[in-house]
């Protein structure tokens, strides 16, 4: 297409992952409008789109996905919801918590664990939080759980505190967002190369919210990780002009 | 200076990364002429005077791309194109360049993205958008970067400049634009106007090379804080120059709306920082820009012209309350107050006698440069509401104070006068400033001195007792009778006129009688005392007469 006036462009490619959502979220104006209406009203919007990139020049990257994954519910604390294609998180009068598991041994045993973001689909939020709601990734180092089994009288305990948290404001759904989770797979990896990830909402006793993403049935996780198993050096990248005489300059 | 590609990865230079052990393809771009590598600790080149290598990282260590100062490539983009532009037929587009030394511009690069068997016209333009040379048209010859030469132009590049690249075919060829951390130093020409773009730099690139001998230029840079400031404040433009100088002379000039300017001095600080704070004496659109000489290391420059919008301000007039709010005629009070922003300014004082249905200018005052303002009043008689007020000017719009209220009384004063222990009261009345009052029994005269503004009417009500001074009475006013009336009680006489002020007035009140040195008390004891003695007299000689008949 080519327009009159201005600059018209032919867009090569696009490079993000989260350039994508955004694209898609406003394809869809007038749902778009009605999901900024309705959490402005809820006060529960969201989403401000980052993307992991490698930190270290020349490391490998490898994306795994769970083994296991659910989600356990207080309010109704003997069912199992292992096959379910959605992993439900709540704060509430009751809570719910979505357990999410994953192997490890696929890596060499003798990686260096760089980076690691876990990546979940949000497809549906809201809440009460004054500033939006925050959603926790919390490290969990019992892996005797079961997918088929797991529910929220029986469900492990995890680590008080999140590793990662993530407020939501404003989001355009489905929403694909990351937590970056490097310190909890670096040390599964040098456990029994299982981890355990729990999600839940961080939010105090008088705000509520509700959250669920796709499950593994539907292939909404996963675990993104960047590993050597070489050395990793510093390297100082300069530029320098030639000396040539007392008079020339340093810029 | 310059970018370094890693392995795909655009580094600004200096810089550092985490790599992993093994070998990577690296370029040099940007910045200086490449001359060569340099290597320290476990990194190595395959080709040292390849601008484009293989290194290999068997360790921590450095990799220094080393170039000729001499010739300078300026380049905005990172290399990377993500995205083209393509224009109609006359229009263009062009990046800014702001050398770093006085130089020739010996080439400008563009970079081609398809289309490119069709000539477009290359335009060099100075700070102004104003052509250096004639348009000259070329075509290129593939895809890629494309050089035009300059060399034999001589054009010599000192302040900022632009290149520009003018369409010759509707939408052909195709100039590649990078995304990625723009510099806001792309254009776009419309046919009328040019228009910054935001949001991408062009690849558009330019080589200089230096003059001699070489001095760089000790680039200085001028941002006001504000761009939208509102009339009467004022503005703060800051910079500094790079390389630091301290204490060098900095030239801030400010272009009015009409283009005239204003010129301030100031000079660098520690840390080769500069601040000038200026009021705007005009609404519009300002520029602001800033140089400087140079020295013995360093060529002066001259900064980017920035702008800022002036909008016409609100304004706050302030009177202080009176105190005291009511006040005896002939007093004098104090107006003071102040005016916001802080300027010269007429100030016109207003009163109303009828609650503020109808105002009355009084006085008009100089504010000083703090925007301070006072004046001493003495107001007539009366119930005054009291504001200030200025009309304005031509950044600010004017105002009004708050009502302030103030009472002025008539002087009501009352004079004991003891004669043979005896207490006479005077009360005098007055729209007047009361003084030197007497009584002369000698003269019958009761006197005294009003003191009102001229070209007044003044009024006088005086009462005492008639026993004090009995009439007919004659009244006179700087030997002048005035406009008398008078009413007299049994015992009390009041005495009422009226008066044109010219400005101290001596009041003279003459009496017939005035009451005897004589007390009125001892008349009547002295005849009761004769009476009781003759008819003391009178009862001893019917005694007498008794016992001479018995």
């Amino acid at each position: 297409m080519v327009e009159e006036t201005g600059t018209a462009k032919r867009k090569f490619y696009i490079k993000k992952r989260t350039r994508y959502i955004v694209v898609i979220a406003m394809s869809k104006l007038s749902s778009w409008l009605i999901t900024i209406i309705f959490f402005s009203v809820f006060a529960n919007i969201v989403f401000i789109p980052s993307v992991s990139s490698k930190k270290v020049i020349g490391s490998d990257t490898v994306t795994l996905y769970p083994i296991a994954d659910s989600y356990v519910n207080e309010s109704s604390p003997d069912t199992n919801y292992g096959n379910y294609t959605w992993l439900g998180i709540e704060c509430n009068s009751y809570h719910r918590y979505a357990y999410i598991m994953f192997d490890l041994s696929s890596l060499p045993p003798d990686a260096t664990i760089i980076d690691a973001n876990l990546w979940l689909t949000l497809t549906s939020i809201g809440g009460t939080g004054e500033w939006g709601v925050h959603i926790g990734a919390h490290y969990c180092s019992n892996n005797s759980w079961n997918e088929t089994e797991i529910t929220w009288n029986n469900k492990p305990d995890f680590e008080p505190n999140p590793t990662m948290s993530r407020v939501f404001w404003i989001v355009f759904l489905p929403s694909t967002d990351w937590w970056n989770i490097t310190a909890d797979v670096q040390t599964a990896f040098s456990l029994d190369k299982k981890l355990t990830e729990v999600m839940m909402f961080e939010e105090p006793q008088t705000y509520s919210g509700y959250a669920s993403f796709r499950s593994r049935e539907v292939s909404g996780v996963e675990l993104e990780i960047e590993y050597t198993t070489r050395p990793i050096y510093t390297v100082q990248f300069e530029s320098t002009k030639i000396q040539k005489s007392p008079q020339t300059w340093a810029i | 200076m310059g970018n370094l590609n890693f392995e795909s990865n655009i580094f600004t230079l200096p810089n550092s990364a985490l790599v992993v052990n093994g070998s990577y393809e690296a370029e040099y771009e940007g910045g200086y002429k490449f001359l060569q590598w340099e290597t320290e600790g476990g990194v190595s080149v395959s080709n040292s005077t390849a601008q484009k290598t293989n290194v290999t990282v068997t360790d921590s260590g450095k990799l220094r791309a080393v170039g000729s100062a001499e010739v300078m490539q300026y380049s905005y983009d990172d290399s990377a194109e993500e995205s083209s532009t393509f224009q109609k037929a006359g229009k263009m587009v062009a990046v800014r360049f702001t050398p770093l030394f006085l130089g020739n511009l010996t080439k400008a690069r563009f970079y081609i993205s398809s289309d490119y068997n069709y000539a477009f016209n290359v335009r060099v333009m100075d700070e102004n958008l104003s052509d250096i040379i004639a348009p000259f048209a070329q075509t290129p010859s593939s895809t890629g970067w494309f050089e035009v030469d300059f060399s034999a132009y001589n054009v010599s590049v000192r302040e900022d400049f632009y290149i520009a690249m003018e369409w010759l075919t509707d939408y052909y060829p195709c100039l590649g634009e990078d995304e990625s951390s723009p510099d806001e130093r792309s254009f776009d020409w419309n046919g009328t106007a040019w228009k910054i773009r935001s949001y991408e730099d062009y690849m558009i690139r330019a080589v200089v090379e230096s003059e001699v001998p070489l001095r760089p230029i000790g680039i200085i840079s001028c941002t006001p804080l504000s761009s939208y400031i509102s009339g009467g404040r004022n503005v703060t433009v800051s910079g500094s120059i790079t390389p630091l100088r301290v204490g060098a002379e900095v030239d801030v000039t400010y272009i009015r709306p009409g283009e005239s300017m204003v010129v301030r001095k100031t000079l660098t600080n520690a840390t080769g920082e500069y601040t000038d704070t200026f009021m705007p004496d005009k609404v519009g659109e300002w520029k602001v820009k800033a140089s400087w000489a140079g020295d013995e290391d360093y060529e002066g420059s001259t900064s980017y012209p920035e702008e800022f919008t002036v909008s016409k301000g609100t304004s706050s007039i302030y009177l202080f309350y009176f105190y005291p709010s009511t006040i005896t005629i002939g007093s004098s009070i104090n107006l003071t107050g102040y005016l916001l922003p802080q300027r010269f300014a007429t100030v016109n004082l207003e009163y109303s006698l009828d609650e503020g249905g109808t105002w009355i200018t009084f006085a008009s005052v100089n504010t000083t440069s703090d925007g301070d303002y006072s004046y001493v009043w003495t107001p007539t008689l009366g119930n005054y509401k009291v504001r200030a007020s200025w009309e304005g000017d031509e950044v600010c719009e004017g105002s009004t104070s708050w009502e302030r209220s103030l009472t002025v009384e008539e002087t009501e004063e009352t004079f004991r006068i003891y004669v043979d222990y005896r207490a006479f009261d005077i009360t005098v009345k007055c729209n007047s400033t009361l003084s030197d009052f007497s009584f002369n029994d000698t003269k019958m005269m009761i006197s005294f001195q009003l003191t009102g503004i001229s070209e007044t009417v003044g009024y006088c009500n005086v009462s005492f007792p008639k026993e004090l001074l009995g009439g007919p009475y004659r009244i006179r006013i700087n030997d002048s009778p005035p406009d008398t009336s008078s009413e007299a009680s049994n015992d009390k006489m009041c005495l009422y006129f009226t008066f044109n002020f010219n400005s101290t007035c001596n009041v003279e009140i003459i009496g017939e009688t005035v009451i005897p040195e004589f007390p009125n008390i001892v008349l009547p004891l002295f005849m009761v005392a004769t009476l009781f003695a003759i008819i003391l007299q009178k009862m001893k000689r019917n005694l007498r007469l008794l016992s001479w008949l018995n």
